[in-house]
């Protein structure tokens, strides 16, 4: 069966790790992101722009992507800072996949360096997963905004989100 | 969750099934079966909703993650939609529901979306026995006894 990764057997049981999976989609599906894309999925397909193989290849290529992206930010709000070959062992992603992750999420400013481990940098979460979600939820534009806010300091200090935070 | 996927007296596997039907159509259809005293199985919760449009592949999942074995989703046939076409829509999240538990080790055969009428009693019913026994062979939910 096709899917994700299997972590190393012991490290956690079968339900358990179907568990976390089946959270993590739970996450995506939330997410307004993978809500966009479903909820206009069908009039793309009809409007000739896309077709229905095509979009089926987009949507499986995102669910998988935010799936792996919600398991990476549930295991470190349960552990804590975690580095990239940790989260990779207890997601069962790939340590190419997890970089990349963790890279896109620290751009958009939802994970955050956090000290070291054994040589790798350890990365936390910038606040709860629920907090994140609700915020991604006021509007898509959101994470786009916020990102351009943190990375170039509008509406002056520079400070923005961090200096309403604080 | 109220009932619980259980073993048979002869050791064999009672699937929990939670079917999501329409109001307008198929809810109508498993209540002509009630009232035909046709016979189906009573491994099957039913939750009414307005419109198949209105199930959430978050309440899908959520019912696997509380232990369901199997969920069906039932809606009015393409073009009978109260809401004109709300069954369409979940038609395309059914797709993507399957695709989902694919990719995180789920069978994809414990989710089906079936169109049933008002006037599909039988059909109701049969599709109920049909559904019981694939999920049975599949097996149990492996997250069955978790959260409640």
């Amino acid at each position: 069966m096709r899917g994700l990764a299997r972590p190393a057997v012991g490290e956690m049981g079968e339900a358990q790790e179907l568990k976390k999976k089946l959270q993590a989609a739970i996450d995506a599906f939330r997410d307004e992101r993978i809500r966009w894309f479903v909820g206009k999925s069908r009039s793309l397909v009809d409007s000739g722009l896309v077709s229905l193989e095509k979009m089926d290849e987009l949507v499986r290529y995102l669910l998988r992507d935010e799936i792996e992206r919600h398991l990476i930010m549930r295991e470190i709000e349960t552990n804590g800072p975690l580095t990239v070959p940790e989260l990779a062992q207890r997601t069962g992603v790939s340590p190419e996949r997890v970089e990349e992750h963790v890279k896109v999420l620290c751009v958009v400013g939802e994970l955050i360096p956090s000290g070291e481990k054994e040589g790798s940098t350890a990365y936390a979460l910038r606040a709860p997963v629920d907090e994140i979600m609700k915020e991604r939820r006021i509007c898509p534009c959101e994470t786009v905004v916020a990102l351009l806010h943190r990375l170039l300091g509008l509406w002056g200090g520079g400070g923005g989100r961090e200096k309403q935070a604080g | 969750m109220a009932g619980r996927s259980r073993q048979g007296s002869s050791g064999d596997f009672e699937p929990l099934i939670v079917a999501f039907c329409c109001n307008w159509c198929s809810y109508a259809g498993a209540d002509l079966a009630g009232t035909s005293r046709l016979e189906y199985p009573t491994n099957v919760r039913i939750i009414r909703v307005m419109c198949s449009g209105r199930v959430d592949p978050v309440f899908v999942l959520e019912a696997f993650k509380r232990g369901a074995d199997g969920v069906l989703l039932t809606g009015c046939h393409p073009g009978d939609c109260h809401y004109i076409d709300g069954n369409m829509k979940a038609e395309m999240r059914a797709r993507y529901i399957k695709m989902c538990l694919e990719e995180i080790g789920l069978e994809p055969e414990r989710f089906r979306l079936e169109w049933v009428s008002a006037s599909e009693g039988v059909r109701f019913a049969q599709l109920i026995k049909e559904f019981t026994e694939t999920v049975r062979k599949i097996g149990p939910n492996p997250l069955k006894g978790g959260e409640t």
